[in-house]
């Protein structure tokens, strides 16, 4: 075995010089010292793997020294034999007592001598090998820590609150919890009104934290442009699927709560029952109907929505399982029932978010992780928050793009499969003026757009849609259309001029039909009613038909003024 | 005949030899020293009726004759040590003889070991 | 927390049998019972009769069995569920992928 650095304590010398001398010549190294007190400074200077320490010395004895010295060791480990001629068990097991390792009788013999000191190596050595594997998990535990804070931070700038904060929003989250695969997500609509998502992702820890920032960036992203949350469910659903491996998923509850029409659209996909709480205090139980996001390929996700009609004050609570799942000191856990009580028993001037935080609080009082439940409730408001660019337009020039034109093309193989209205709406939406109507931008776009497309291009005839039949046949045969598109286009261009204070967007589109007669119908009262234009006569200031009328040119203009200001 | 079996573990004797190689001699005349030495403060301390410096003497010179092996000379030290411990010094002045008679035929034969 | 296995109908039908908690603690063991066994199976059956309680992890577990065994073309029933788990079940859709019994 290698070299060891060995303390004799002894002060009888015959003894010392033995032992000395058996111990160097298995090839250790040696200290001596004479006394109790000299050991423990023997200990200090000298640092041996091992010590030889006799039982009754002057000054202090080995007993006393060993304490000392175990005690200065603190969390090392050094082996102490007593050297010893007392052969009584008692006495023997006081040595041990005081924190002796072993004993060594004489007469010394060498052999036994050497199997001790070896076997003693081998357990300090097991000893630091612990030592250092401890320290090296708590290392690695401290960094995981820290990466995970990191990775927090990152997540925070990505899945940033959105309009968590809003008036008709409450929530509880807990500061970790996108590590428990929890995800809370609120985004105000261009238009007015809002989105809302609770994620819960299989697994714990950063796998299942690492799904929700693509879930966030679509979310927030997309809303932001003005997309249907359909099409919202749909990416994130073909986003999830792609990148989470087979066996994850993100159970989900989304919700378009539209201000306007007084109305809740909900998806759910693998969460439990939620509550629509309304004002007389009824109930409605909202239930997942779906798969969870990232499980189903996007050809056979659905992506149907359930309407709820919301009065003012109606509000809807959402939860992940966690709230079910959260247990109390027993083991027990708050369970559906728990919950519904609440519901049940919810009148006008009981606060049932709050009730739901105090019984939960109750609940979980004493017992480990009490804050891991996820918890909204969102509230029908009278009408949309508005945004406060408004007021920024007076205070000074803006950047952005003032002065452009683009144009953009579409061929029929595009046409069928391309919706081309989210980059139209980005575009204009780069000029800070526009950004505040970003919804009736999209109104006026989809419109004029599906004008074009489905009058000009695939030629059907829009008086069909006055009736509930003609309706569903319009549709049908749009859909014929669309399938055998072979040629046709539609050319949009886009062109802003402004002073950074107030501007122009100029909206033209073009496509391949045939036209109509707009001339003949100016000066009627309701003219182009089948095309739905009044709604944009609201947003534009002037809308007028060009060429054989397959050319239609809107133009916006920003600031509204007053009189045109819509809600 | 007295041999030196008698006396010493032999075999043990051998061992302590061949352990301590060339400083065998420095150890036999350690051990002679501090013997010559402690035998006169034995007798001093029976003759005080000392017992705690009589006990310890005895055990020094008892784990010192067991290190080199003469194990007649270690038993009577443990005899003076108990006597030491028990605090009954009467009649140990036997005892005491013996330790001292003891002792010179250990220290002749460690001599007739030395390397010359 | 047992998992066993055992094939039927000339080794075309593997019947997985979880008992006590199907959690993550399961993973290795579920995943043995029908990678290891020889491609002739094309009908899975999985026993929960023996079974208290499904978590996510789990039913991620289910997803990956399907997966395995043909994905959309599959031919997997889950059978004897309780009610806590045939309810864990419904509100995660499963009966859209799996044959519930």
């Amino acid at each position: 075995m290698d070299a060891i650095r060995i303390l004799i304590a002894d002060d009888n010398q015959i003894d010392r010089m033995v032992l000395s001398r058996i111990v160097r010549n298995q090839g250790h190294e040696v200290y001596e010292v004479a006394n109790g007190v000299e050991a423990i400074e023997g200990y200090s200077s000298f640092r041996p793997d091992l010590i030889l320490m006799d039982v009754m010395m002057p000054e202090m004895n080995g007993k006393e020294a060993t304490r000392h010295i175990k005690a200065n060791a603190g969390e090392d480990f050094v082996p102490i034999i007593f050297l010893t001629s007392l052969t009584d068990a008692q006495s023997l097991a006081d040595c041990l007592g005081s924190g002796g390792d072993d004993f060594l009788s004489k007469p010394y013999n060498p052999t036994i001598l050497q199997a001790k000191i070896s076997s003693f190596s081998r357990m300090r050595q097991m000893h630091q090998t612990l030592q250092h594997q401890r320290d090296m998990i708590a290392s690695n535990n401290e960094h995981l820590m820290h990466e995970q804070q990191v990775a927090k931070a990152v997540f925070d700038n990505v899945a940033h609150d959105g309009c968590l904060s809003a008036d008709n929003i409450r929530y509880m989250l807990s500061p970790l919890s996108v590590f428990n695969g929890d995800v809370l997500l609120a985004a105000q609509k261009p238009a007015g009104g809002m989105h809302v998502l609770l994620g819960d992702f299989t697994g714990h820890g950063l796998p299942a934290a690492i799904g929700a920032m693509p879930l966030a960036e679509i979310f927030y992203g997309m809303t932001a442009k003005g997309f249907a949350i359909r099409e919202i469910l749909r990416e994130i659903n073909l986003k999830l699927k792609g990148i989470l491996p087979v066996g994850f998923f993100c159970c989900a509850v989304v919700v378009d709560l539209n201000i306007e029409r007084k109305n809740a659209s909900v998806w759910m996909g693998g969460v439990p029952d939620c509550y629509l709480l309304r004002n007389n205090g009824k109930v409605e139980t909202l239930t997942s109907r779906y798969l969870p996001l990232g499980v189903l390929s996007n050809e056979q996700f659905n992506d149907d929505l359930t309407e709820f009609p919301m009065a003012e004050g109606d509000r809807l609570f959402l939860w992940s399982d966690g709230i079910l799942e959260a247990r109390n000191q027993n083991g027990e856990m708050f369970g559906e029932q728990r919950l519904r009580h609440i519901f049940d028993h919810a009148h006008a001037e009981l606060d049932v978010f709050e009730q739901i935080q105090q019984q939960l609080a109750q609940f979980t009082a004493g017992s480990e992780r009490d804050d891991d439940t996820t918890l909204i409730e969102v509230r029908m408001l009278q009408e949309s928050i508005r945004t406060d660019l408004d007021m920024h337009l007076d205070s000074g020039p803006l950047s952005g793009p003032i002065d452009w034109e683009m144009e953009y093309r579409l061929g029929p193989d595009t046409l069928k499969n391309f919706n081309p209205l989210p980059l139209m709406i980005h575009i204009m939406m780069e000029v800070p003026g526009l950004r505040a109507m970003g919804g009736q931008l999209y109104t006026v776009m989809a419109e004029l757009f599906s004008n074009s497309f489905e009058h000009g291009v695939l030629g059907l005839d829009s008086s069909l849609k006055n009736s509930a039949d003609g309706f569903v046949q319009y549709y049908r045969e749009r859909e014929k259309q669309l399938q055998v598109l072979q040629q046709g286009h539609i050319h949009i261009t886009l062109s802003h001029q402004g002073d950074g204070r107030s501007g122009a967007l100029t909206i033209r589109i073009e496509d391949s039909g045939a036209g109509f007669d707009y001339g003949g119908i100016q000066g009627q009262k309701n003219p182009y009613s089948g095309r739905g234009i009044p709604l944009i006569s609201q947003v534009c200031e002037s809308l007028n038909y060009l060429g054989k009328g397959n050319i239609v040119e809107a133009v916006i203009r920003w600031p509204v003024s007053p009189d045109k200001r819509t809600h | 005949m007295e041999s030196a079996a008698d006396h010493f573990d032999l075999e043990s004797f051998e061992m302590l030899k061949d352990v301590m190689e060339d400083e065998f001699d420095d150890l036999i005349q350690v051990y002679i020293e501090d013997s010559d030495r402690r035998l006169p403060q034995l007798q001093q301390a029976l003759t005080a009726a000392d017992a705690a410096e009589l006990r310890e003497l005895a055990h020094s010179f008892k784990g010192a004759s067991s290190n080199i092996s003469a194990f007649t000379l270690t038993e009577l030290c443990r005899q003076l040590e108990q006597a030491g411990r028990d605090e009954q010094l009467d009649e140990l002045e036997q005892t005491l003889d013996q330790v001292v008679s003891e002792y010179c035929w250990v220290k002749n034969f460690l001599q007739s070991q030395l390397s010359l | 927390m047992t998992v066993q296995a055992s094939l039927a109908g000339n080794g075309r039908e593997l019947t997985i049998k979880i008992d006590g908690r199907f959690d993550f603690s399961a993973h290795q063991e579920f995943r043995d019972a029908y990678e290891g066994v020889s491609s002739q199976v094309n009908c899975y059956t999985v026993d929960m009769g023996g079974t208290s309680y499904l978590d996510s992890s789990a039913l991620g577990m289910l997803l990956l069995l399907r997966d395995h065994a043909g994905g959309d073309s599959a031919d997997v029933t889950i059978v004897n569920c309780n009610q806590d788990v045939r309810k864990i079940l419904t509100i995660s859709n499963f009966e859209q992928l799996f044959k519930i019994q």
